[in-house]
């Protein structure tokens, strides 16, 4: 032994805080007084009794969703987030059940901060925080069937992943396109059948899975060969009536000139859509995933 | 973004970081996954401190909107996203209490170290406790040891933590972590041991001190 065990150590020892070196010396100091390893052994049973008795507590599952939900709402620091532009001869949302809803939703989830009405005759468009465009609707308005909240997150979404690193982090799915279709699966109730994009100059740069509006929720990425900074969002859910559109029946929510596209449609079992930064490579995506547009 | 500041042949908590790779920003995905993973860990913690699920559920979502704020000033270290959030969620708490005027642990620094020693001696009544039966005690005893050691003892026993981490933590020396888990553990040995579970005839004799060297 290179020098006496002192008190303290015996209790660092107990504690498993000292090297491994002076451990095993202070375990051979112990073989040799089995009264004092007794009492090293009470002191570890204290602490994992009481381990065993304090984490049976029960935990609070919903606590934990409401949790989930900050973590998938956009930038908590930089509210107002985004904005509905509605215009006010087409659209009075207090006039429309489902679009006053759709402000609820979005007010109540802190997803769009407010809701503001344009002048006359203005396009509705989606704002971001700094007021770009993120959607400019085909119709002037977000279509039936689809709440603004998930349109709006959507886009976010879509926005927020692709100006991070090349791969999202997500350690339940793979990287590589070939090895998604099981985990995936798996995670949504059914194979989303992710397309491959390749030949339309996109290559898959990965999947998450987040819970945004409309429930659990399969992010996939993909971004331009060229220019890099162009990228197509495919988000899957499971079908869960979050949407009241028919299996089928193909969304167009932007105009041909919005500065970004997005289209919805859906299975039986899972909702799709699909947001890009340029049309034909927006629609080409529907297509490749068996869509007529 | 979440800047990786792992310096060269440092050990690192592999499952924290198990989901990362060598890029230089950290995608939402994996804030909030490693964010996430300690939610159980930190409701048992805010549970255990407040003694409450109403307050506990104050305190873990409090936690978890300061962390999200925080976010792109967090420096994932080699311990992982933990002591960061720990930290986060036992301030709150120490704020809280503050604000209420809650006690202070008088005599709490390293000079009370020697109390450690005494726990050596004590600790031997444990060994004919039926820990079955005295559930309800330890549970007790823990509430009731005051706050500065509560917060201890509880990321000590329940969350494993090393004294190098608790210390981080409570933002604490160790000297000082190591005096207050002696304290807590001292107590809870005098509570367990006054219970009527303990068939005292059997209780063993204290720690022969001369045994080892002081």
């Amino acid at each position: 032994m290179s020098r006496p065990v002192s008190k303290l150590e015996l209790i660092a020892f107990a504690d498993g805080e000292l090297s491994p070196a002076r451990a095993a010396e202070v375990e051979a100091f112990l073989s040799t007084n089995p009264s004092l390893r007794a009492e090293i052994d009470s002191l570890r049973t204290l602490r994992s009794q009481a381990a065993r008795t304090l984490r049976a507590e029960p935990q609070n599952p919903l606590l934990r969703q409401r949790v989930e939900a900050l973590f998938d709402e956009p930038a908590t620091s930089q509210p107002p987030t985004a904005h509905l532009v509605l215009p006010l001869a087409k659209r009075r949302w207090w006039a429309s059940p489902k679009l006053a809803i759709a402000a609820a939703v979005m007010i109540s989830l802190g997803v769009a901060s407010w809701v503001i009405l344009a002048p006359e005759g203005e396009s509705g468009v989606a704002q971001g925080d700094r007021g770009e465009l993120l959607i400019e609707f085909r119709d002037g308005r977000p279509p039936d069937g689809m709440p603004a909240s998930m349109i709006l997150v959507a886009v976010r979404k879509h926005l927020t992943c692709q100006q991070m690193s090349d791969h999202f982090y997500d350690s339940r799915f793979p990287r590589v396109l070939a090895e998604l279709a099981t985990p995936a699966a798996a995670f949504l109730g059914a194979d989303p059948s992710l397309p491959d994009l390749s030949t339309i100059g996109y290559h898959f740069a990965g999947a998450g899975g987040c819970r945004i509006t409309g429930g659990e929720t399969l992010h996939a990425l993909y971004r331009s060969d060229s220019p890099a900074s162009e990228g197509i969002s495919v988000f899957v859910q499971p079908f869960k009536g979050q949407v009241s559109f028919e299996a089928g029946q193909i969304l167009v929510l932007a105009g041909p000139t919005s500065k970004h596209q997005m289209l919805a449609w859906r299975t039986e079992s899972l909702l799709f859509y699909v947001v890009g930064d340029e049309l034909a490579a927006t629609e080409r995506t529907a297509e490749l995933m068996g869509q007529r547009l | 973004m979440v800047n990786l500041s792992l310096r060269r042949n440092e050990p690192y908590d592999t499952a924290a970081m198990s989901d990362l790779s060598n890029d230089q920003a950290m995608p939402c995905a994996s804030f909030r996954a490693l964010a996430l993973a300690q939610f159980d860990s930190l409701y048992r913690m805010a549970y255990h401190l407040a003694g409450n699920r109403t307050q506990a559920d104050d305190l873990v979502q409090e936690t978890f909107l300061r962390a999200l704020k925080a976010q792109l000033q967090f420096e994932l270290r080699p311990a992982g996203i933990r002591p960061w959030l720990f930290q986060i969620l036992t301030n709150i708490w120490r704020n809280d209490r503050r604000a209420r005027s809650v006690e202070s642990l008088a005599g709490d620094d390293a000079a009370n170290l020697p109390a450690d020693e005494e726990i050596v001696g004590s600790v031997a009544k444990l060994a004919d406790l039926d820990w079955d039966l005295v559930d309800g005690d330890l549970k007790q005893s823990v509430h009731d040891l005051p706050d500065p050691l509560r917060e201890c003892f509880l990321l000590f026993a329940i969350e494993q933590m090393k004294y190098r981490e608790i210390a981080e933590v409570l933002e604490l020396p160790i000297g000082t972590v190591m005096s207050r888990l002696a304290r807590a553990r001292k107590q809870l040995v005098v509570a367990l041991t006054a219970s009527t579970s303990l068939p005292r005839a059997h209780a063993r004799a204290p720690l022969q001190t001369g045994e080892v060297d002081a």
